[in-house]
């Protein structure tokens, strides 16, 4: 009788540890990194931010997804803010004007051996590449793989949130 | 004739009442420009100087300074120093710490190694006095990543990044 009773509680601790792990596997939350950066050329190309606009800084919100069967990278959804900042905040004149870019992201080495994430937009969009600098940080390249450069305000890092 | 063109003038600024005039923008990923009032030093002496702004708290706790709430980030501009013969590290001056009454000043020496990367090249502020050291990481030649005491990255927030960034004349 006690036996019986051990099996049936240890095939429902199993059934539990192995629901909760499949939980976990296929769970959707996204990566999601994040900063404030310059508002220069070049990422006012890659979110089609007008030459006319006023703008001196941008707020993004990356957020990587994965396939949950194998962790393969998939989709990518860039929400970003852009304006003129509010003195004595960390907020936009107006709360800016937002923007949403989406794509595929795929998992790149390249020729210095560094990881890079490539974010792939619809077409006309030009892709935007990053390179990992440990597991909660990105640093935005320009189109030949340089680091790009902020100034002494903000940086192009980006930090998992 | 010119009261119409004082009207279309006057009526011009009623129409964008909150426009605010776009700082300069860089086309290029090029270093930026110092302001006329906070130039580079420069010559043969000067390896450089790499300008940002970061989270106040954790940097406080590195140099062991009592800091309050108040303080929510600081702005280095840090310029370093080498020999001109040899290009060897020699001294740095940082500017904007969290005494902002005086700069502080003192040695820097290039060494090598991170916990995930043997190779890196990273600056150590204050060599001489390693309890108040600070580590940067030489992303490249125009961008350093700061540090924390066992040479690992610092996350900033959304707001602010552990990003230093070189700045020219």
């Amino acid at each position: 009788m006690k036996t019986r009773l051990h099996l049936k509680l240890l095939k429902k601790s199993i059934l539990i540890v192995l629901a909760a792990g499949f939980m976990q596997a296929t769970s959707p939350e996204p990566a999601v990194y994040f900063a404030t950066t310059p508002c220069d050329g070049i990422p006012r190309m890659w979110l089609s931010i007008p030459a006319t606009a006023d703008c001196e800084m941008i707020q993004w919100n990356l957020a990587l997804q994965r396939d949950p069967r194998n962790q393969a990278p998939t989709f990518y959804k860039l929400s970003y803010a852009y304006g003129i900042s509010k003195p004595s905040t960390q907020t936009l004149m107006n709360d800016g004007t937002r923007g949403v870019k989406e794509g595929q992201w795929s998992l790149v080495k390249d020729r210095k051996n560094r990881d890079l994430y490539r974010l792939t937009p619809t077409a006309p969009d030009a892709p935007i590449s990053l390179v990992k600098l440990d597991d909660r940080l990105l640093h935005l390249l320009d189109q030949e793989g340089n680091l790009m450069i902020g100034h002494a305000g903000w940086s192009y890092t980006l930090n998992r949130k | 004739m010119k009261v119409k063109v004082l009207l279309l003038f006057l009526l011009g600024f009623a129409g964008q009442p909150n426009r605010v005039i776009a700082q300069e923008t860089r086309a290029t990923n090029v270093p930026t420009k110092a302001s006329v009032r906070n130039p580079v030093d420069s010559g043969p002496a000067v390896y450089g100087r790499f300008d940002g702004r970061f989270p106040c708290a954790e940097i406080a706790k590195d140099w062991k300074v009592t800091v309050g709430p108040e303080c929510t980030k600081v702005k280095w501009s840090l310029t370093l120093f080498q020999d001109p013969k040899t290009g060897q590290p020699t001294t740095y001056k940082l500017r904007g710490t969290l005494d902002r009454s005086a700069a502080r000043e003192g040695k820097w020496a290039l060494v090598h190694g991170t916990k995930t990367d043997p190779e890196a090249v990273v600056y150590q502020l204050d060599s001489d006095k390693p309890e108040v050291s600070v580590y940067l990481l030489k992303g490249d030649d125009h961008v350093l990543f700061v540090l924390d005491q066992e040479r690992n990255f610092r996350v900033g927030d959304s707001y602010l990044s552990y990003t230093l960034n070189r700045i020219v004349n």
